[in-house]
């Protein structure tokens, strides 16, 4: 640590070399008097002979220094000195700056946490999830058969092992309180593909996949945690789930969990034989993960899969299979709007900056006479450059602490507003990597805003500059363009993301004003989980039905109750297949499709779901399970009418599997099942018990009858375990919320730019008014009128927003394609936002133009001309 | 950066006398330029300041190093001494500066071709 010495000796050694040359002169003098000098004349002598002393001393301290951090220092110093002269233009650089940078902090720590933390898997690139794809039916992505999981991990060229997944839920019970648990039904290579072992235990064996093997369960960590307290003492122990005793054989890692975040305990999967028939190559209900081997890539895994998938595609039908890396298929959906909200939060930042570097030109401009001063008594231009880059930083590092200060204060408020099911969201916090981020962005921000102003002043021509006592040079001519380009780029980034705004606030009106097809207001849902002695029971099914809903129906405030597979928004429905009689079928091609949901009578009534055609159920029409026989009937929406019955009359019609028949009753209006945005595929509602969702039609708020309906239940049944229990009309905003928080987001930026865009116009018209104050002074002593002087100013403004407006209008048409996917309902080049936003802004630069304009009408000649 | 004892002699003139003179023996700072002002008759007018930075250079590069002692007058004063590194730098320098001066008086010599 030698070189370390100077630096913290320096200050002994100072003052011992100014104790020395003391001495030195005392010695000398002394001498000199003993000589027969007079003590005056000898310090005189002493001092002549040594030199001057303090040049000496500052030479010899020299030798000492580390020239470039000395430099450094001196610059961070003057640069302090500097801003703390000027207050108000501090103020308003960190405070642009601060926004800027926060908003940056902000947005950047959300990405961070949700993009880009590391999955636990290793080696996560080859490891990638294969879904089935049936483009004609409108269905991009499913799941697949338990027979297509079996064929595709046979393609052990592609692969190194699979394992296929399904979520479940068991009732847990045989404790004090009957819990219902989220499961996870998984193949024994799961793990292996996944890189994932049980910390504890083992894990899944392929014995344990056999038909008819002991009942088997993995925990969570969190459920380890939960019921066993983190006792090693939980392997061995047993869980009554459902009925069947299970025993626990191992504990999954905490890391697991951020993978699948609610599962609690995993089974494995035992494919039934009946399963893996032919028939049922189309019930998909299983997700396959698989891992690549090492020299396939992932283009080499589509193609091979492309080839197994084509032999299924027929006339009218389209098959395929897609692979996908694990990584988009955590946070595949949202990346797109992330970026978007990092591209537009970047936009913030950038005319931030412009508009700072605008206040650092204008600065530096009437700093001209302190830098030519600075230069003419030596200063090399890299050392001015060095100099008013160190204020920049200075500036950047201060705007950059007020911003993480911004940021911190926003995050919860950012998080609150997060939608719920945006991955990763816990994670999110100003960690190593968001500093990390701030500095840098910080630094960048200072070389963006501060290299050109500074270096544009070091170019200033001293003999000038000097003479011409301080005014503006040729440099300021240039600064002026500069300028100008500026605050034009600053109002056309600011329509950009006005647009952008624009765009995704007209598309979430349209989906606010889609109509879901039944009534979510006052619709309270909540699920039952029955036990399997009643739910598979023929009878004692549809008897526990009609009580609870007798029971319910008799709560004050119900309306109407009635028991469903699945509500709209609150619970997935399933899909089922169906043959319609006397329509021929190709051979192999896939069965008709469509959502199936069994619905006891007052279905219909409760959701408010309109009748289109023919009739509602009769409780006549009910039967327990999947009954098809003479009498049997089916009411189908519009959608899956539209489908199959295009031109004819559905009514009367039949549909069936296996030669049995249900007759069509009754069409109903479509709903959207769970995305307003999306067209739903239909849905074929079946009368009967089965279902064990109820929904529960009320007089007012839902939440308050809850309590009533959930001691109905328990009334009836103390083991039965109610959840989920919910208002539908919150589930409805619910799944908007992801549009909301991208839109809510982006206005905030765009309205921030708008701003900010502004307040550069403003700035720039009025120090041009300052700057011009004597040739307006002039041009009003020599009979200008003083309109013609405001036009002169209004001119220059309006030329500058609109060229930004129009080259706004190119920018919003080249980032169409960043946003089309987040649209719904509106072109992304709609005319009617294109239209209100860039009137907007015209006119709004037009008003920040007329105010310093005007101040330039209001000059008095006497007083400007005084000053040249 | 300029450094004034060299305006009227070569670079690494004032070292190297320091240097021989240290070698000798060691001194503080005034004995030195009392010294080295003696010994070249006058001749060199170095300011006696112009020591200071260069015993500074020779203390900071450790071919002199430095003790606080009392002198023969009774003061307080940082004596000087050579170092090992010192002496071989000296030496080395010495050589150095013969050579030169050889070549410039062969230069300098009048007629002799």
């Amino acid at each position: 640590m030698k070189w370390l010495r100077p630096f913290f000796l320096r200050r002994r050694l100072y003052r011992e070399l100014s104790e020395e040359i003391r001495e030195h002169l005392e010695e000398k003098i002394e001498e000199l008097v003993a000589g027969g000098m007079s003590r005056k004349e000898a310090t005189h002598a002493a001092r002549r002979e040594f030199g001057n002393v303090s040049l000496v001393e500052e030479d010899s301290q020299t030798v000492w220094t580390w020239p470039s951090i000395e430099n450094f220092l001196m610059d961070v110093r003057y640069g302090l000195r500097m801003l703390r002269k000027s207050p108000g233009f501090t103020a308003a650089v960190v405070l642009t700056l601060a926004l800027g940078i926060g908003a940056n902090t902000a947005i950047f720590s959300v990405v961070n946490a949700v993009l880009f933390r590391p999955l636990p898997i290793p080696d996560r690139q080859r490891v990638v999830v294969l879904h089935d794809q049936f483009p004609s039916w409108n269905m991009p992505r499913t799941k697949i058969s338990p027979l297509q999981f079996l064929e595709f991990s046979q393609k052990t060229d592609l692969f190194v092992s699979s394992g296929a997944l399904k979520p479940i839920n068991l009732n847990l019970t045989g404790r004090e309180q009957a819990l219902r648990l989220q499961v996870m039904e998984a193949t024994a290579g799961l793990f292996p593909t996944l890189g994932i072992g049980p910390i504890l235990g083992r894990a899944f064996t392929i014995n344990d996949e056999a038909r008819g093997s002991a009942h088997v369960a993995l925990l969570s960590h969190e459920l380890w945690r939960r019921l066993f307290s983190r006792d090693r003492g939980a392997i061995g122990a047993r869980l009554k789930l459902d009925g069947d005793s299970y025993e626990i054989v191992g504990v999954l890692p905490e890391t697991l969990e951020t993978l699948y975040p609610q599962v609690e305990a995993w089974v494995p999967a035992k494919f039934s034989a009946e399963s893996l028939t032919e028939e049922h190559r189309w019930y998909v209900d299983y997700t396959m993960v698989a891992r690549l081997r090492k020299n396939v890539s992932l283009q080499q895994a589509r193609a091979a899969m492309g080839i197994v998938a084509v032999r299924f595609n027929k006339e009218g039908f389209k098959f395929g299979i897609e692979v996908r890396p694990i990584v988009d298929e955590q946070v595949g959906d949202v990346r797109g709007p992330l970026y978007t909200l990092l591209a537009g939060v970047g936009l913030v930042l950038l005319v931030a900056c412009s508009n700072v570097a605008s206040l650092l030109l204008a600065r530096n401009a009437s700093r001209f006479r302190e830098i030519a001063v600075r230069a003419a008594i030596g200063a090399g231009r890299a050392r001015l450059v060095t100099q008013l880059l160190t204020e920049s930083l200075l500036l950047s590092f201060l705007g950059g602490a007020f911003g993480l200060l911004l940021a911190y204060a926003s995050l919860a408020g950012l998080i609150r507003m997060a939608p719920a099911d945006l991955p990763h969201v816990d994670a999110i916090r100003l960690d190593s990597d968001v500093l990390f981020f701030t500095l840098a962005v910080s630094f960048i921000a200072a070389i963006v805003f501060g290299l050109v102003p500074s270096a544009l002043s070091a170019r200033t021509d001293l003999a000038k500059t000097l003479k011409e006592g301080g005014r503006g040079t040729g440099s300021s001519r240039v600064g002026r363009r500069l300028r100008s380009v500026l605050v034009t780029s600053e109002v056309a980034l600011a329509l950009v993301l006005l647009v952008g705004s624009g765009l995704l606030l007209r598309s979430f009106a349209k989906i606010l004003d889609i109509q879901p097809g039944f009534d979510p207001a006052n619709l309270l849902t909540m699920r039952v989980s029955l036990p399997s002695a009643i739910y598979s029971n023929p009878t004692q099914l549809p008897m526990f039905s009609n009580i609870l809903l007798d029971r319910i129906s008799a709560v004050p405030g119900v309306v109407h109750a009635s028991i469903a597979t699945g509500i709209p928004f609150a619970s997935d429905g399933y899909n089922g297949t169906f043959e319609i009689r006397s329509r021929q079928k190709q051979a192999n091609e896939p069965a008709a499709h469509a959502s199936v949901t069994y619905v006891t009578t007052g279905y219909f009534e409760t959701m408010k779901i309109p009748l289109v055609k023919g009739r509602f159920f009769t409780p006549t029409d009910l039967r327990y399970g999947h009954w098809l026989a003479k009498g049997a009937v089916r009411i189908i929406d519009e959608a899956v009418a539209r489908r199959f019955w295009p031109t004819s009359d559905p009514i009367g019609a039949e549909i069936g599997n296996d030669n049995q028949w249900a007759t069509i009753v009754g069409v109903v209006g479509s709903v959207h099942d769970r995305d307003l945005a999306a067209e739903s595929e239909g849905t074929i509602y079946i009368p009967g018990y089965g279902g064990t969702t109820l929904a529960v039609r009320t007089a007012s708020d839902p939440m308050l009858i809850a309590g009533g309906v959930r001691e109905q239940v328990r009334a009836i049944n103390g083991d039965v375990p109610v959840y989920d229990v919910h208002a539908v009309n919150r589930l409805v905003a619910a799944s908007l919320e992801r549009r909301r928080f991208a839109a809510t987001l982006l206005t905030l930026f765009a309205l921030l730019t708008f701003v900010l865009a502004l307040i550069g116009l403003y700035g720039v018209i009025a120090y041009l008014v300052t700057e011009r104050a004597p040739e307006i002074g002039l041009r009003l002593a020599l009979g200008a009128q003083r309109t013609d002087v405001l036009r002169l100013m209004l001119t220059q403004g309006l030329r500058m927003a609109l060229l930004g407006v129009l080259l706004g209008l190119l920018g919003s048409l080249a980032v169409r394609p960043l946003i089309a996917s987040q649209l719904f309902g509106v072109g992304p080049a709609d005319f009617f936002t294109l239209t209100v936003v860039s009137s907007l802004l015209f006119g709004m630069a037009t008003a920040a133009t007329f105010i310093p304009a005007r101040r330039a009408m209001r000059v008095d000649p006497m007083v400007a001309l005084r000053y040249e | 950066m300029k450094t004034r004892e060299q305006r009227d002699l070569f670079p690494g003139a004032l070292e190297m006398m320091i240097l021989r003179t240290l070698k000798r023996q060691p001194l503080h700072g005034y004995a030195l330029a009392q010294h080295i002002k003696r010994s070249s008759n006058d001749l060199l007018q170095i300011e006696e300041g112009s020591l200071y930075p260069a015993l500074q250079r020779l203390l900071k590069e450790e071919l002199l190093k430095a003790e606080w002692g009392i002198s023969s007058t009774n003061r307080r004063v940082r004596i000087y001494k050579l170092t090992a590194t010192g002496a071989k730098h000296l030496e080395h320098e010495v050589s150095r500066f013969e050579k030169m001066l050889d070549g410039i008086t062969r230069v300098l010599a009048p007629g002799e071709s």
